[in-house]
């Protein structure tokens, strides 16, 4: 009996001992991924990831040694796995991708290849998180991208990532888009992907040297684009400014924006959108869905150089009916790029399928079709809450 | 020891002596005083007494002087002398009567006198206490911001003379009881009769009974003896060297055991939550009470679970960081050449020997000590790149935290816990952290003390008693009744209204 509890005892303690700290890591034994790059090059993936060099970054008394806060490494594969296998001969210690800010697509990928087969990597990699933005790399390459030197946040992933997040809420043409709603739409019928580019201003191989950063104005930076429309896993065009904005209100995605209205030559009313809420509806009118897009937009006046009086209401309905009507026009406009590219890219299909699932499931095959048809019905009302410090401007009574 | 085996005292004086002195053999400090008594010297006599422990000046002035004076008209053998004089002569208070040595020789080893007469074999035991003791004096471990300055000392007669100034009712009991065959350790019993549970009083009367050793110098003796879980870190007797703290513990059902020669008194029975609740949450508001209780449980799980939570965090699950702190984090472990779990046991053993040290250390070096540990942990450490940055931070975390414990009795089973569970993280992160604690928990709920689980009120859950919990104390007026967890009757403490200003409805 002694000698089996014994046994027993010896046995759980190997127990014990034997699994022990099989994925134990060392903070610094590990190759901290930053941020990755995926590019097509020939038949081949080029994956390119950026290394932190943790004593770079977190030096801030000034005894930095000059060298970059992040060292980018590449590798080509026939599958991103391969790749990344392959880095493994050139970064330092085993790569760690938890804490992965950003995944740049490059435009080349996007457009011949799709982003398919990327994504099936990173969703089923077990280290990697879902918190990470994935931006289309515009006219460039993602190897590029990650080769720029930024200045403040020395991070480029991390100066990436707040930066779409600031303008994101502030600034309504961009997107930041997570891997878990882009798989969403990659699925779904109904609701086709879009994604926010990044490019290159300035030349590319100066923003890659230390130089950079060393100027005030710096020779190359990264500014986010407008959005990359997809259909399927294909990038198939870009939406410019006005269009990418005219995609936030019908997603309902705007959080705070600046808008302007044009008043006569040369004078502007510019309007800081504070709250804006759009509710889309279905309706079926003669067995042929009808989208309806009510908007709601709270804004204050910002400036205005238009010679209004602002303490007069008359003024004020003016100017919600110019910028009513400048709302509508986008939303329109943008609706119409994307029934030209072929891509329910606002998600009309999502909606009629939540509404009339059995209409969905008949229509499903030809629902581009039935998109390119549909002619929604805007209304937009636009709400002014507050005009400043100032109900006339100076210029008024400087005239006076 | 009865009556039967004890020597009785002889009718012959010098025999008794005799006796006496073979006894006590080579010991100078006991004197024995021959002389006559009676205003003509008529009666021999001698009185034994303990020299240091005997007040010499009542002896002479409250028994010899009035001795020598008084009148002893009947001869020796006539009347009981040693009755006459406790009845008529000696100025002392509490007087006794004995009739064999075993009680004689314990009389003057007390520090009574002794006294014998010629023809007498009754010898009287005089209270003649008095010797050098620590004044009453501020608690040196247990300190309070509010509250009373007052702890115990080492005389068992003042310490029950405090717990008497704070409880004025006859229905405090004190029982005395002496144990240790050489040391002959007084020690009282002390509870309040009609709240007391009776199977506690009689459990602590039994424990104690069972007690046969040749010493016990300090209550920790009496504790190791009195527990009911030897092999645990958790203490389930309560000490503190506070009366006030003692006499909260009588009324509220709990029996008090004071050693004498020691100010720690014992208070059973004990519960864990008792141990996070200092005097003060009493003394200041309700709501300034509640939120130090909170704090102090936050500390107990910082000292506890700190370090071994930074290991598993920064060995096992990096994803869990924020990523600006895991870069720095990083950075102040690049060139540290020890695997985490190593540095901060290196930093956590460092700290326990620093704070040995400080307590062995003479006073005057103490400062020297704390000036050498701040540089060992801090600077030197870090600049020599053997701990990184963080772990310094971590490490002094846990030390004050450790002391924002109350009571050094549940700090000391925080400290032990620590390294295992640093153990359990370094190979199975914060799974083996999950699984440490859940046995800690089991652990706590497997004890008793005095028969009383030790988790209550959480464990078994006793709703009217989370009034003065581990995170919250409600305001006194709300506690209208004594814990439930201790008492099972005689549970009113208070009865309302409360009182308002008198002109309000």
């Amino acid at each position: 009996m002694t000698r089996l509890a014994c046994r027993l005892l010896f046995a759980a303690a190997m127990l014990l001992l034997l699994p022990g700290c099989w994925d134990r890591h060392e903070l610094n034994d590990l190759s901290i991924v930053s941020t990755m790059g995926f590019d097509k090059k020939g038949d081949k993936i080029l994956v390119t990831i950026q290394v932190l060099d943790p004593n770079e970054v977190a030096r801030a008394t000034g005894t930095a040694s000059g060298s970059a806060p992040v060292v980018a490494y590449e590798a080509e594969g026939v599958t991103v796995d391969d790749a990344i296998g392959r880095l493994s001969v050139k970064a330092p210690y085993p790569l760690y991708l938890s804490h992965v800010r950003m995944v740049v697509v490059g435009e080349k990928l996007a457009r011949e290849d799709g982003i398919g087969k990327v994504m099936d990597f990173i969703s089923r990699d077990r280290q990697m998180r879902t918190d990470f933005y994935i931006i289309l790399a515009r006219k460039t390459t993602a190897n590029n991208v990650l080769s720029i030197f930024t200045a403040i946040n020395k991070i480029p992933g991390n100066k990436m990532f707040s930066a779409l997040e600031t303008s994101s809420k502030e600034w309504a043409p961009v997107t930041g888009m997570h891997l878990v709603q882009l798989i969403d739409d990659l699925v779904t019928g109904g609701k086709q992907l879009v994604l926010t580019g990044i490019r290159i201003d300035g030349d590319p191989d100066k923003g890659a040297t230390q130089q950079n950063i060393e100027n005030i104005s710096d020779l190359a930076r990264l500014s986010y684009t407008s959005l990359g429309v997809f259909r399927g896993d294909k990038l198939v065009g870009w939406l410019n400014e006005n269009e990418s904005k005219g995609y936030k209100y019908i997603r309902n995605e705007v959080v705070r924006t600046v808008g302007f209205v044009q008043c006569g030559p040369k004078q502007y009313t510019s309007f800081r959108i504070i709250r804006a809420d759009t509710k889309s509806k279905v309706k079926f009118v003669k067995d042929k869905p009808e989208i309806h897009l009510n908007v709601r937009i709270e804004a204050d006046v910002n400036e205005q150089t238009c010679g209004l009086d602002l303490n007069k209401e008359e003024s004020l309905v003016k100017l919600s009916e110019l910028a009513s009507y400048k709302v509508v026009m986008i939303v329109k406009d943008t609706i119409k790029r994307g029934q030209q590219f072929h891509s329910d890219i606002f998600g009309f299909g999502e909606l009629v399928e939540r509404k009339a699932p059995r209409y969905w499931k008949q229509h499903r095959e030809e629902w581009t079709d039935l998109f390119e048809q549909l002619e929604p019905v805007i209304h937009v009302d636009w709400n002014i809450r507050r005009v400043g410090t100032k109900s006339r401007s100076f210029l008024q009574e400087q005239e006076e | 020891m009865t009556t039967q085996q004890r020597a009785p005292l002889d009718h012959s004086l010098h025999r008794n002596l005799t006796v006496i002195r073979k006894a006590i053999g080579t010991s100078g400090d006991i004197i024995i005083r021959e002389f006559q008594a009676g205003r003509s010297g008529e009666v021999p006599a001698a009185i034994i007494y303990a020299d240091g422990l005997a007040d010499a000046n009542a002896i002479q002035s409250m028994v010899l002087r009035p001795l020598m004076l008084a009148d002893m008209p009947l001869g020796i053998g006539q009347i009981p002398l040693a009755s006459r004089a406790k009845e008529h002569i000696v100025y002392i208070g509490d007087v006794e009567e004995i009739t064999d040595l075993e009680s004689l020789y314990k009389a003057f080893l007390t520090g009574n006198s002794v006294l014998l007469f010629e023809g007498d074999q009754t010898a009287l035991s005089l209270d003649t206490k008095g010797w050098k003791e620590r004044s009453v004096d501020e608690p040196s471990t247990q300190n309070v911001i509010r509250g009373p300055k007052e702890a115990f000392t080492e005389t068992l007669k003042t310490n029950i003379g405090l717990l008497r100034r704070r409880i004025k009712s006859t229905t405090m009991q004190v029982e005395y009881k002496t144990v240790g065959r050489l040391t002959q350790t007084d020690l009282a019993i002390v509870y309040m009769d009609g709240i007391v549970a009776d199977e506690v009083l009689n459990e602590v009367r039994h424990r104690l009974s069972l007690i046969d050793i040749d010493a016990i110098f300090e209550s920790g003796n009496i504790e190791e003896f009195i527990q009911e879980e030897q092999l645990t870190y958790f203490p389930t007797v309560f000490n503190t060297e506070r009366p006030d703290v003692v006499a909260a513990g009588l009324v509220e059902g709990r029996v008090a055991i004071i050693v004498d020669g020691t100010p720690f008194v014992l208070l059973v029975p004990a519960l864990f939550i008792q141990f996070l609740q200092s005097p003060d949450d009493y003394y200041q508001r309700a709501d300034i009470g509640s939120i130090l209780r909170t704090l102090r449980l936050v500390a107990l799980f910082i000292a506890m679970l700190a370090p071994a939570a930074f290991i598993a965090i920064t060995s096992f699950h990096q994803e869990m960081l924020p990523s600006s702190l895991l870069i720095s984090i990083a950075a102040s472990r690049s060139g540290v050449p020890f695997p985490v779990f190593v540095e901060a046991l290196i930093m956590e053993i460092t700290f326990e020997l620093l704070r040995e040290a400080g307590l062995r250390m003479p006073k005057a070096i103490g400062q020297a000590i704390s000036i050498v540990g701040a540089l060992v942990l801090g600077e030197a450490a870090v600049q020599a790149g053997l701990v990184s940055p963080g772990m310094v931070i971590i490490v002094s975390l846990t030390a004050i935290t450790t002391f924002v414990i109350p009571y050094s009795s549940l700090a000391v089973p925080i400290r032990l816990l620590r390294f295992s569970l640093m153990g359990l993280a370094a190979m199975f992160g914060l799974y083996g952290i999950f699984v440490g604690l859940t046995y800690v928990i089991l652990h706590l709920n497997t004890l008793r003390s005095f028969g009383v689980p030790y988790l209550k009120p959480y464990a078994p859950f006793i709703m009217a008693d989370q009034k003065d919990g581990v995170w919250f104390r409600a305001p006194i007026w709300k506690m209208l009744k004594r814990p439930l967890s201790l008492v099972n009757r005689n549970q009113t403490r208070q009865r309302p209204p409360v009182p308002k200003p008198s002109g309000k409805e």
